[in-house]
């Protein structure tokens, strides 16, 4: 049934759309930070880089302590 | 950038360096072989370096060249460090709350080494502890040829010894097996120094005070409990084998490595770069910079006045010399004196906050 068979491909094509925006964009943002990371660092602008690891989530901040 | 890399540098760069020690060598174990390792490897050095823990040292750089054999410049390494090999891990005391005296406008500090009274200055430019021959026979320490040589304020390299000594005591505070770099005494800067005089205690020692603070008063005040870390505000930075500090011109945030052992501040290449207003209309020039062991003259432009706000304070050089070769840290525009920090009537570091504060803040 070529209706069923289109709509089936619809929804095929549909989900896959729907795990590429939830795939891309996070493959984006990560390589987007890392990129700022490296520009970061390379710059050495310390107090940058110590804001941007902050902005992370809480589990991968940074305590500094003494 | 793995992040436990980062997070061990921004770490060790805002001198919190137990975290940055874990994290590091977390990422060694984790990726023996690659580059992030190499590079962790690098910045453990520093942390080592800038707390004499020398043993250590070694056996990070020997573990490093192991894991990288064919790294370029590996041989250039191993000959730069053998001075190192042998020397201990410094041990410090806990930083103690002591009340020192010095002279006008000096910055020279009573110390105790191995029981027998000196007066050394405090050198934040200095990532050794440095003695004059005749200051270690004095002394009674045992000099050891060392085969490497150290890089100076004037870009050049010297040779030079090593002294260990069992303890040195400051105010209230104890340090155990001190390593000290022994230079000839027909050398700058010791040869216009007084016997008991000719030695300097670098950052391996200043460091472990916690905070510092200077005041015209008569008074170095060591080891009062510092303020709490918050790199967001923080103006100095351990970055390579220097500490920096940050300050403004006009609008623009400027960088420069901070040396209480400098009497005074020069500029390089790089503030002429940047500031080339500045720098017009200076007068051509040639300026000499003393480094441990030796002078060089370069070619400078001297102009009228700079001004900059450092640790809350403004501070002007009149004049300000501007080298026109870059001697300096990675994008530092100059090395800041003592002549700018005594501008005030008091300074303090703080490694706790990595702070440095002008003033009576």
């Amino acid at each position: 049934m070529p209706a069923r068979d289109t709509l089936s491909a619809m929804r095929i094509a549909t989900t896959l759309l729907a795990l590429l925006a939830l795939v891309v964009p996070s493959a984006f943002e990560a390589s987007t930070e890392a990129t700022s990371l490296d520009s970061l660092y390379a710059g050495r602008r310390w107090t940058e880089l110590y804001n941007a690891v902050q902005s992370r989530p809480r589990r991968c901040s940074l305590g500094i302590r003494r | 950038m793995p992040f436990n890399r980062v997070r061990g540098v921004v770490a060790s760069v805002f001198g919190d360096d137990l975290t940055a020690e874990g994290l590091l060598r977390s990422v060694i174990v984790s990726s023996p072989h690659s580059e992030q390792a190499y590079e962790s490897f690098e910045w453990l050095t520093h942390i080592y370096f800038r707390n004499g823990r020398y043993r250590t040292l070694m056996a990070n750089m020997e573990a490093r060249w192991a894991a990288f054999p064919k790294k370029p410049g590996l041989k250039q390494e191993q000959t730069a460090l053998a001075g190192f090999r042998d020397l201990p891990d410094q041990m410090a005391s806990k930083p103690k709350y002591s009340e020192l005296r010095h002279g006008p406008r000096q910055i020279f500090i009573p110390l105790r080494i191995d029981s027998a009274p000196v007066t050394y200055f405090f050198d934040t430019g200095a990532w050794l502890n440095c003695m004059s021959e005749s200051e270690a026979k004095r002394l009674g320490l045992a000099i050891r040829e060392a085969p490497g040589t150290l890089g100076t304020a004037t870009g050049q390299r010297v040779g030079f010894r090593t002294a260990v000594a069992r303890d040195v005591a400051i105010g209230a505070m104890h340090f155990t097996n001190v390593s000290f770099t022994v230079f000839n005494d027909d050398e700058e800067p010791w040869r216009d120094l007084a016997p008991g005089h000719r030695g300097l205690i670098g950052i391996p020692i200043i460091l472990a005070f916690r905070t510092l603070r200077w005041s015209a008063e008569g008074t170095v005040q060591i080891g009062s409990k510092g303020n709490r870390p918050n790199p967001v505000r923080a103006n100095l930075f351990f970055d390579d084998d220097h500490l920096l500090t940050s300050a403004r011109l006009g609008d623009t945030e400027v960088r420069a490595t901070l040396d209480t052992g400098a009497k005074t501040t020069d500029l390089y290449l790089p503030f002429a770069t940047r500031f080339p207003a500045l720098v017009q209309g200076g007068a051509k020039t040639s300026t000499d910079i003393r480094g441990v062991g030796n002078k060089q003259t370069f070619d400078s432009i001297t102009v009228p006045e700079v001004r900059f706000e450092l640790g809350r304070e403004n501070v002007i050089l009149k004049p300000a010399h501007v080298f026109l070769k870059d001697l300096g840290a990675k994008n530092c525009i100059g090395n800041f004196g003592i002549d700018l920090l005594m501008q005030a009537h008091a300074f303090q570091i703080d490694f706790s906050a990595m702070r440095l504060d002008l003033g009576a803040h």
